[in-house]
């Protein structure tokens, strides 16, 4: 009877006490605690929030994707779909087999690299081939600071960030996975602040074999890049630097897919305020990389060989 | 205040800011609306006090859930907390003032959006800015950043005002207890 009573005591107690801590103002007072203490944790600690970020954005998806597709369709640049079959069409495709004659180019230079140094009897590791997946955006950051895209991927496509390069019209960089879930990936473009350096080459000329400008390009944070130019001395007076030159990329920390695409076209020529001997370009994607609806997933396949694009060229 | 319709026009809020705000960008300088704090200002307008705290960190949560944030050295990175701090703040200075607005205007609602977004964004950007501080590796500029959020807040007052046609007429299924009619003097 005693041990009873004490029992119906304790849980009377206990309910008191859990009632007290329910209350709204103290639930309320708790959360902003945690909220601040997770503000401030360093970001090392936060992986986990980001399971909770992919959640939510995929439960938001059924409202933001449809209208990301309906602004996409009614903004102007959103699609190519109209400009099908038209002058800048052909000179799009044309653009594509460039691209991919300059990585075949590449594989061709890589291959008899490759056979030099068997025949040196160096093993040299297999490369990658690609598969491309169109991929539709499903939303922008919510957040005034991040420029990073988050792109909607079909179940089992294979998306590992960093290898993973997105790309937009064919043969404009967009730019890398950041990360990927099942569904879901964040792709960071090259010109969002807080993209890295990127080496490119400035192509002086429209015959295959013109003259190249080494450079480094740096994001500026209004969607262009800009870095130093090097400066080769004895270049003809007709090749020489200009707006509107292609800039591609030629950096070896990116994925090999990712060779020879276009960064973009010099929009300005400047003297580099360091160097003032040499000059420093501004570069412009072709497209504005922030308000692209749909983008091509390239995703390296491995053990393939090659760098050659699968299921028809870029 | 009714949790389910708040939670549905959440919902809706917050797909339609995630996908209108490529197009409603000015450009490639940031500057965006908001269509979200708005949100939270109607509901702060008029809902009880503590209804309307909960709204405000619920919605800031989502808001800082789907919010990455580029790591320096690669990678993303999304923190809960900023965002839903800054509307929880302003949905405080909106509750503490309203008894001196005109609430059914649609402009009472767009000057009330600048100011509260502008106490949001403003503590998300300190919040954000002090990571900095022990060399948190977020990729943060805060100097770019307030002059971008004051802009977006003049912004987000426009969208604001727009969104309180709609807000206005749907107003029953929140069911605030405000809503039921106008006060009447009862003679004595």
């Amino acid at each position: 009877m005693g041990a009873w009573r004490g029992g119906r005591r304790y849980r009377a107690v206990m309910a008191r006490v859990v009632g007290r801590w329910l209350e709204p103002r103290r639930l309320l007072g708790a959360a902003v605690a945690a909220l601040v203490v997770l503000s401030l944790t360093p970001a090392r600690h936060l992986a986990f929030a980001g399971w909770f970020g992919t959640l939510a954005q995929t439960l938001v998806a059924p409202v933001s994707h449809p209208v990301s597709r309906v602004v996409g369709w009614v903004t102007p640049g959103g699609t190519r779909a109209a400009a099908e079959g038209t002058a800048d069409d052909w000179r799009d495709r044309a653009e594509a087999f460039e691209t991919l004659y300059l990585r075949e180019r590449e594989e061709n230079a890589r291959l008899r690299s490759l056979v030099e140094d068997l025949q040196a009897g160096v093993a040299i590791a297999p490369g990658v081939s690609v598969r491309q997946l169109s991929a539709s955006v499903v939303a922008a950051s919510s957040d005034l600071a991040s420029g990073l895209l988050t792109v909607r991927t079909p179940a089992g496509a294979g998306v590992t960030p960093r290898a993973t390069v997105a790309i937009v019209e064919g043969v404009q960089l967009l730019g890398t996975v950041d990360s990927a879930s099942a569904l879901l990936c964040q792709v960071r473009p090259i010109t969002d602040a807080s993209s890295p350096r990127l080496e490119g080459v400035v192509i002086l000329g429209d015959s295959r074999d013109a003259p190249r400008l080494l450079c480094t390009l740096s994001p500026t944070g209004s969607g262009t890049l800009s870095g130093p130019v090097e400066d080769v001395a004895g270049l003809p007076e007709s090749q020489g630097l200009e707006r509107g030159q292609r800039v591609r990329l030629a950096d070896p920390t990116w994925p090999a897919s990712a060779q020879q695409l276009v960064i973009g076209v010099v929009e300005r020529i400047d003297s580099n305020p360091d160097q003032p001997l040499r000059k420093q370009i501004v570069v412009r994607p072709l497209v504005d990389l922030s308000r692209v609806r749909e983008v091509v997933l390239r995703i390296p396949i491995a053990g393939g060989v090659g760098g050659g694009a699968e299921g028809g060229g870029p | 205040m009714s949790r389910l319709a708040f939670g549905l026009i959440l919902w809706v809020a917050l797909g339609l800011e995630l996908g209108l705000r490529p197009a409603l960008a000015l450009g490639p300088t940031g500057i965006a609306p908001s269509i979200v704090i708005p949100l939270v200002v109607f509901v702060a307008m008029h809902a009880p006090g503590m209804a309307a705290a909960w709204a405000a960190v619920a919605a800031g949560l989502l808001l800082d859930l789907t919010f990455p944030i580029g790591l320096e050295g690669g990678g993303e990175v999304r923190v809960p907390g900023p965002m839903a701090i800054g509307l929880l703040l302003a949905a405080a200075a909106t509750t503490s003032i309203r008894g001196m607005l005109i609430k059914h205007n649609p402009l009472t609602v767009a000057a009330v959006s600048v100011v509260a977004a502008l106490i949001a964004w403003l503590t998300a950007w300190a919040l954000l800015g002090v990571r900095g501080l022990y060399g948190d590796p977020i990729s943060f500029s805060a100097g770019p950043e307030f002059g971008r959020r004051i802009l977006s807040s003049l912004y987000t007052g426009v969208v604001g005002g727009i969104e309180a046609l709609v807000l206005f007429p749907i107003a029953g299924v929140f069911g605030f207890q405000s809503s039921a009619g106008p006060r009447r003097m009862v003679p004595r």
